[in-house]
C-alpha cells in the first residue's frame, strides 16, 4: 500500500527545487508587498480619519525640516540619529501662499517646533520640545491635537507627538510662565509610564533652524535685547518664517487625498499626520520614503520575474518530464487539482516560513540600527546612491505586521498553485496534440 | 477489469507531425484479447507515432478508437485520461523515469497515480524484480541506475500498473543480451495481460513471441 506519509515526501522530494525556488520568490514578494501594503493602508487611513462630529480633517504637514523628529522615533536612543538630519526647509510666505492655494484647505495654521528649557515651582528643571502656533484662534485644533495625543492607539504615534508636543501651554515664549504638562517616559518612548504637571519658566528656546542656545549667563541680555517678537521680526523681514517649521491645514474630507498628493509633490520631504481621528494613524511621508517604496518594490519584482523565468526555462524540460509521465499514467483534472493540492501545501508552509525568517532578519537589522547605520554612515558620506540608496532605506522601513505578511504570503502561494494548475492543464492538452516531446 | 476490453480497433488512423506529410496514413488494426502485436520498422516509420495513437497519448488528425464499439475519440480528454489510467501502461523508448527519487518512490508513484494497492513484498513486483534484475537497486535513485538499469526499470514501471494494454516502445533497445532475455522472459510472463504490444526495428525474438506482427516499412 502506498503511505500517505510516503506519497508526501516522494512528491515533496520530485518538486523540492521548484517548491524552494517558488517559496523563496513568494517570501521576498511577500515582504517587500507587506511594507506597500502597510504604507497604502496608512495613506487610506488618512483620508478616512475625517471625523463627522468635527466636520473638518486636520492635516499636520512638516516639510523636511524636522525629518530628526522622525528618524528619532524610528531609532529609539540611537547614537547616530544626528546624522539624519538633513537640509532644512524653514518656511517662507510662498509655503504658506502654496497651501492656501491648494484647494479644499480652509484653514492655515502655522506652527513652530522648538526646543525650551524651564526652570520649574518646585527647583527642578528641563528641556523640553514644544509645538506652538496661534491657540487663542484655533483652540477646536489644540483639543483635536489632545485627543489625538491621549487616545491614539498607536503608541508609537503617541510617542511621535510626544516628542514635540509635551507642553500643554504651546504659545510660549522666552520669560513667559508655562505650565508644562509632561509625560514620564522609560526605555526609550515606547512605553509611557506616568504623566505630571509642572509650572516653570521658559529659560531658552532652539528652533532646529535657528539653532539659538542661549545659556543662562546670557539669559537677561537675550530678553532684554532680542526679546521673542524682535527677533521673529528681524527674520521675517528676511523671508524666513521664525520657528515656523509646518503648517496645521484644515481641509475638507474629500480634498484630503489631493492635498496629500500636491503637498507630497512640492516638499521633496515631507511628514504628514492626522489627527482628527483617535485611531488615525501617524502617516510619514517623504518622496524619498514613497520612492525608497517603490523603487525597493520594483527592483524586488524585476529580481523575482528574472528568478522566476530564468528557473523556467531552466527547468522547463525536467518539468515537461514529469508532467508527461503524469499525463501517460492518465493523470486528469482531479488528479492535477490533487498533487497541486499538496504541492501548494509544501510551497505555503515553506513560503510562510521563509517570510517569517525574513521579517525576524529585518526586525533584527532594524533593532540593531545596522541599516540605519550604515544609512548615516554611507549615505551622507555620498557614496549610496540610486537604487541602492533607496533599497536600503527601504530596509530600513519596518512594519510590525505579521498577519499583513501572512495573508499576503499564502495569497501569492495560493496564486502560483493556481498558475502551476492552469499551466500544467494546459500541458496536457498540448500533449495530445503532440505539441510537446520530451 | 479487463474483461471489459473485449476488443480494440483503430480505424483509418492517420497522423502527420507537418501538413502532407503522414507518418501513419488510413492505418486500420484489429487486436483481440491475447494479442501480442509486434510493430516493425526502420527508423522514422512511425513506430513510437502509432505507439503513442495506441496508448492515448497521441490524438490522430483522423480515424476511430473503437473500444467495446465505443469511439473514445469521441470522448472528452477527462473520459480519455481516465480511460488510460485504468486500462493502459506505457514504457518508452527513452526510459521516462524521475531522476530525483529513487527506483522504489518511482513504482509508488506510478501505482498511486494508478489507483493500484500493491504492496512492495507482492509476488509479482517480486517476480518482475528478480526477472529484471533491479531488486537490489529499489533504493537507489533512478538518476543513479545505468542506462540498461534504467530501461529495464521503466518496464517494471508499467508492468506493476497490471494494465490491461501493455505498450512497450522498443523494450530491447540498449539492453545487453542477458537483459534482453530477462525482458523477454518478463512479457512471457505477462500472459494476464490481454493486450501487449511493443516495437522493434529488428529483435527477431520479440517477432517470434507477438501473434501479429505489423511492418511499417523497411
Amino acid at each position: 500500500m502506498v503511505g500517505a506519509t510516503n506519497l508526501l515526501l516522494t512528491y515533496l522530494k520530485i518538486y523540492l527545487r521548484y517548491i524552494l525556488t517558488l517559496s523563496l520568490v513568494i517570501s521576498l514578494a511577500s515582504i517587500g508587498l507587506t511594507d506597500l501594503y502597510s504604507y497604502m493602508l496608512g495613506i487610506r487611513q488618512v483620508s478616512e480619519s475625517f471625523d463627522e462630529e468635527i466636520g473638518y480633517h486636520v492635516l499636520i504637514v512638516y516639510p523636511g525640516s524636522l525629518v530628526s523628529s522622525d528618524i528619532r522615533a524610528v531609532i529609539p536612543n540611537n547614537p547616530s540619529i544626528y546624522e539624519f538630519i538633513r537640509d532644512t526647509h524653514p518656511l517662507r510666505e510662498d509655503d504658506l501662499s502654496f497651501l492656501n492655494s491648494l484647494q479644499g484647505v480652509m484653514r492655515v495654521i502655522p506652527f513652530g517646533v522648538v526646543q525650551a528649557g524651564a526652570k520649574f515651582d518646585n527647583g527642578m528643571g528641563g528641556s523640553f520640545s514644544i509645538m506652538h502656533f496661534d491657540i487663542e484662534n484655533n483652540m477646536d485644533i489644540m483639543e483635536s491635537l489632545f485627543i489625538f495625543i491621549e487616545d491614539s492607539e498607536n503608541i508609537s504615534n503617541r510617542s511621535m507627538f510626544l516628542d514635540f508636543t509635551s507642553a500643554r501651554r504651546l504659545n510660549i515664549g522666552i520669560g513667559d510662565t508655562a505650565r508644562i504638562g509632561y509625560y514620564g517616559i522609560k526605555k526609550g518612548f515606547l512605553s509611557i509610564e506616568d504623566k505630571l504637571t509642572v509650572d516653570g519658566l521658559i529659560i531658552f528656546t532652539a528652533g532646529p533652524n535657528i539653532q539659538v542656545v542661549v545659556d543662562s549667563g546670557y539669559l537677561d541680555l537675550f530678553i532684554k535685547n532680542y526679546s521673542n517678537m524682535t527677533l521673529y521680526n528681524m527674520l521675517v523681514k528676511d523671508g524666513y518664517l521664525f520657528q515656523y517649521n509646518g503648517f496645521i491645514l484644515v481641509v475638507e474630507n474629500e480634498a484630503v487625498p489631493s492635498i496629500v498628493s500636491n503637498i507630497t509633490n512640492k516638499y521633496d520631504e515631507v511628514l504628514l499626520w492626522t489627527s482628527t481621528n483617535p485611531r488615525s494613524i501617524l502617516i510619514n511621508i517623504t518622496k524619498d520614503f514613497v520612492s525608497s517604496l517603490f523603487v525597493t518594490t520594483s527592483t524586488y519584482s524585476i529580481v523575482l520575474i528574472i528568478l522566476v523565468f530564468s528557473n523556467i526555462y531552466l527547468w522547463r524540460k525536467s518539468m515537461n518530464r514529469i508532467l508527461y509521465l503524469l499525463f501517460t499514467l492518465g493523470v486528469g483534472r482531479i488528479e492535477l487539482l490533487r498533487i497541486i493540492s499538496i504541492v501548494l501545501l509544501f510551497i505555503s508552509i515553506f513560503s510562510l516560513a521563509f517570510s517569517y525568517t525574513f521579517y525576524l532578519i529585518k526586525g533584527w537589522l532594524y533593532d540593531q540600527y545596522v541599516i540605519a547605520n550604515l544609512f548615516a554612515r554611507y549615505g551622507r558620506a555620498g557614496l549610496l546612491t540610486g537604487t541602492i540608496k533607496s533599497f536600503i532605506e527601504s530596509l530600513s522601513i519596518m512594519y510590525w505586521n505579521t498577519d499583513i505578511l501572512i495573508m499576503i504570503s499564502l495569497i501569492l502561494s495560493i496564486s502560483f498553485g493556481f498558475l502551476l494548475y492552469v499551466l500544467f492543464l494546459r500541458g496536457l492538452r498540448h500533449m495530445f496534440k503532440g505539441e510537446v516531446n520530451v | 477489469m479487463c474483461k471489459e476490453l473485449e476488443n480494440i480497433s483503430l480505424r483509418n488512423i492517420s497522423y502527420s507531425y507537418s501538413p502532407g506529410n503522414y507518418i501513419v496514413r488510413d492505418l486500420t488494426l484489429d487486436l483481440d484479447v491475447g494479442s501480442r502485436l509486434c510493430i516493425t520498422g526502420r527508423n522514422g516509420t512511425g513506430k513510437t507515432t502509432l505507439l503513442k495513437i495506441i496508448g492515448l497519448n497521441l490524438m490522430p488528425e483522423d480515424g476511430e478508437y473503437i473500444v467495446n464499439n465505443k469511439n473514445v475519440y469521441d470522448e472528452d480528454i477527462q473520459f480519455i485520461q481516465e480511460f488510460k489510467k485504468k486500462y493502459i501502461a506505457f514504457s518508452f523508448q527513452e526510459p521516462l523515469l524521475i531522476d530525483s527519487i529513487s527506483l522504489r518512490e518511482n513504482l509508488l508513484l506510478s501505482m498511486y497515480v494508478k489507483g493500484i494497492k500493491m504492496d512492495m513484498e507482492d509476488p509479482l513486483l517480486q517476480d518482475a524484480l528478480s526477472m529484471l534484475g533491479l531488486k537490489d537497486k529499489l533504493d537507489v535513485k533512478a538518476g543513479k541506475l545505468s542506462g540498461g538499469e534504467r530501461k529495464r526499470a521503466d518496464i517494471l514501471r508499467a508492468f506493476i500498473c497490471r494494465p490491461c494494454v501493455l505498450i512497450l516502445d522498443e523494450p530491447m533497445a540498449h539492453l545487453d543480451e542477458k537483459s534482453k532475455e530477462n525482458v523477454l522472459q518478463l512479457i512471457l510472463y505477462s500472459d494476464h495481460i490481454p493486450y501487449i504490444i511493443y516495437s522493434t526495428p529488428s529483435d527477431r525474438d520479440l517477432m517470434e513471441i507477438s501473434t501479429i506482427t505489423l511492418n511499417l516499412g523497411g
